[in-house]
């Protein structure tokens, strides 16, 4: 990421429809909280994020941001994709999907990658479940969102699942 | 939210109270017990003993969306509970955990009893959500026993005895609870 891409994160943190709910709210985030977000992260290795910003190859504009939080060495990550609303039904979020999990299981070897999102919001599981995500955990009417309950779905992928269903050989060989 | 500190409830012969640095050698007597252990005490992701500085730096922590209760019967501790919002007061978390040479004793179901009573009496709790290794199957059968529902499970969540395994969630809404506590 770079600091011309703090704008993008801005818009992108305060859209209504696909992050605002509970503590995200109110929908104020500025560019200077932003700004101090990312420009105070240091170098470690021992990070347990990371954030990406999305280009579109042919235009290289920047449309959303993914990444991935709460990594445990090993063993489990969560992964979040944004988009802005214009390139939304692209099938952008299957293609970063696609790049997180090949870093989170090929690279970084994980048992299991998941995400977290509401039954508001079907568009959002239906395109986790075309990436091959399931919903693992249904925490019934556990958002309040737009005068609504909703649940709060955890959508999941084990290590094993993700070479079932790829051409790639897992030699990790910790089953 | 109300001030959690310096409470304590009672029902029967089970009371709870806001835990201490100082009940951390209390706690040290059954934490590294191999069935509590294996239970991934205080968010532990990767098991290893406990010490006693670990515990009291946890028992010393301020938050006002988490707190620890010790669970008493005759002045001795005999388990805790932890109850937790940082996301959102609507579904808040909570787990129980008894001293094993303690169970068996209705401390747990009087002490979830107090737990949930508190978290939706006094706070704006909706649901409350609680996870369980599928490996401890006394901990599920307690869960659904006293009303929780399951909602799924947190694959390959850990590692144990050689086998990646799963992580049961369950969950229980403010009008199931309500309907249990017409019925007490």
């Amino acid at each position: 990421m770079r600091r011309s891409d703090y704008e993008l994160m801005v818009d992108l943190r305060n859209d209504l429809v696909t992050q605002a709910w509970s503590r995200t709210l109110p929908p104020d985030f500025t560019f200077e909280m932003i700004a101090k977000r990312y420009d105070e992260k240091e170098f470690s290795v021992r990070r347990d994020d990371a954030t990406f910003i999305v280009e579109e190859l042919e235009s290289g504009r920047a449309v959303g941001y993914c990444g991935y939080s709460g990594l445990v060495d090993r063993q489990s990550a969560v992964i979040g994709v944004a988009f802005i609303e214009e390139v939304h039904g692209k099938g952008y979020a299957g293609e970063v999907n696609e790049l997180l999990l090949r870093l989170l299981f090929h690279e970084m070897g994980l048992q299991a990658v998941g995400l977290w999102t509401h039954s508001g919001n079907p568009r959002a599981v239906a395109s986790a479940e075309r990436s091959g995500f399931q919903v693992s955990v249904r925490f019934r009417e556990a958002i309040f969102k737009d005068g609504h309950h909703y649940d709060n779905l955890y959508m999941d992928m084990t290590r094993h699942e993700y070479y079932e269903t790829r051409p790639l050989q897992d030699r990790l060989g910790n089953r | 939210m109300p001030d959690l500190a310096n409470m304590t409830w009672v029902k029967g012969e089970t009371s709870l109270r806001t835990a201490e640095p100082d009940d951390a050698d209390a706690l040290l007597g059954y934490l590294n017990h191999p069935e509590v252990a294996a239970d991934r005490q205080f968010g532990q992701r990767v098991p290893f003993p406990l010490s006693r500085s670990e515990v009291t730096d946890r028992l010393s922590e301020k938050s006002d969306t988490r707190r620890l209760f010790v669970i008493e019967s005759d002045g001795v501790v005999v388990g805790h509970a932890e109850i937790g919002w940082w996301w959102d007061a609507l579904a808040p978390g909570a787990g129980l955990t008894i001293d094993p040479s303690q169970r068996r004793r209705g401390h747990g179901r009087r002490a979830a009893a107090m737990t949930l009573d508190h978290l939706f009496e006094q706070t704006p709790a909706h649901v409350v959500t609680t996870e369980i290794g599928y490996w401890n199957l006394a901990g599920i059968a307690f869960a659904e026993a006293i009303g929780f529902s399951r909602a799924g499970a947190f694959r390959r969540a850990v590692k144990r005895q050689g086998q990646w395994q799963d992580v049961a969630a369950f969950d229980l809404l403010r009008r199931e609870w309500e309907v249990d506590r017409a019925a007490r």
